[in-house]
């Protein structure tokens, strides 16, 4: 691999992570406050305003997920464990890591 | 007066990120028809371009006709209805299919071919199709 694409794929693995992250914390907040004050606290508004903001995040990370994909090198079982740690609390954090485990490799064969 | 607004800009966005979402369709289905160029020849000057148009403004359009479509369902009190949920349906899809040409981009970009089965060049007029249901779902609101 040419050293201005490994530069582009340890990029997108930057970012990649972040999106993980941001839909992580989203659905943490939604999951752990926001659903709590609406049915214990009456506070509807907190799941009408962090519902959306995990909506966009969500979408975010699996766009960036398709792209990611779609640009190769990943294995079938990796994208599903992306996938399917999304959906579950805290599960972002474990592709965070994983996400951050591939960047380290690829910076060290450069 | 701030929904019209929000209307507005939300309509800008959605076509500025189709118009992208189609150019770089029919570029994929080009670069595939005409077949890989050497590795030494480089991306070519078009490739590069369309990359950078699709990473600055095509991907931030779409984000931003998320962000506006789902503030106006919100302060139009559009959620439980049908027609919203059909179109969220297909919206994620046209935004699954963006990633898709976007991850297919940067892959001709990078290696100057890419390998796609003829029947997916007629992925520009399923984008078509799928702005079609949207627009209709949209003016027509049918339930």
């Amino acid at each position: 691999m040419q050293s201005s694409e490994t530069a582009e794929e340890i990029w997108q693995l930057r970012k990649m992570r972040s999106a993980s992250l941001l839909e992580g914390f989203t659905l943490i907040i939604l999951v752990g406050i926001a659903v709590p004050l609406k049915h214990f606290a009456g506070l509807a508004v907190a799941t009408s305003i962090m519902g959306p903001i995990h909506g966009i995040a969500f979408v975010f990370y699996f766009w960036m997920l398709i792209q990611i994909v779609s640009g190769g090198g990943w294995a079938r079982g990796e994208v599903t464990r992306m996938i399917v740690a999304a959906l579950v609390p805290f599960g972002a954090f474990v592709n965070e890591r994983a996400l951050a485990r591939r960047q380290a490799l690829l910076i060290e064969a450069v | 007066m701030v929904y019209l607004w929000l209307k507005a800009f939300h309509v800008v966005a959605a076509i500025t990120w189709i118009g992208g979402m189609l150019a770089a369709a029919v570029v994929i289905a080009a670069a595939t028809r005409n077949g890989p160029q050497r590795q030494s020849d480089g991306p070519s000057a078009f490739i590069t371009s369309m990359r950078r148009w699709d990473q600055r403004v095509t991907s931030v359009a779409m984000l931003l006709t998320w962000a506006l479509g789902l503030a106006l369902a919100l302060l139009g009190g559009w959620f439980p209805d049908v027609w919203l949920i059909v179109k969220l349906g297909v919206v994620l899809l046209l935004s699954a299919l963006h990633g898709w040409l976007s991850g297919r981009l940067r892959r001709l970009h990078q290696q100057n071919s890419t390998r796609m089965p003829p029947s997916l060049r007629c992925i520009p007029f399923a984008v078509i199709l799928a702005v079609s249901v949207v627009a209709i779902l949209v003016v027509t609101k049918p339930v």
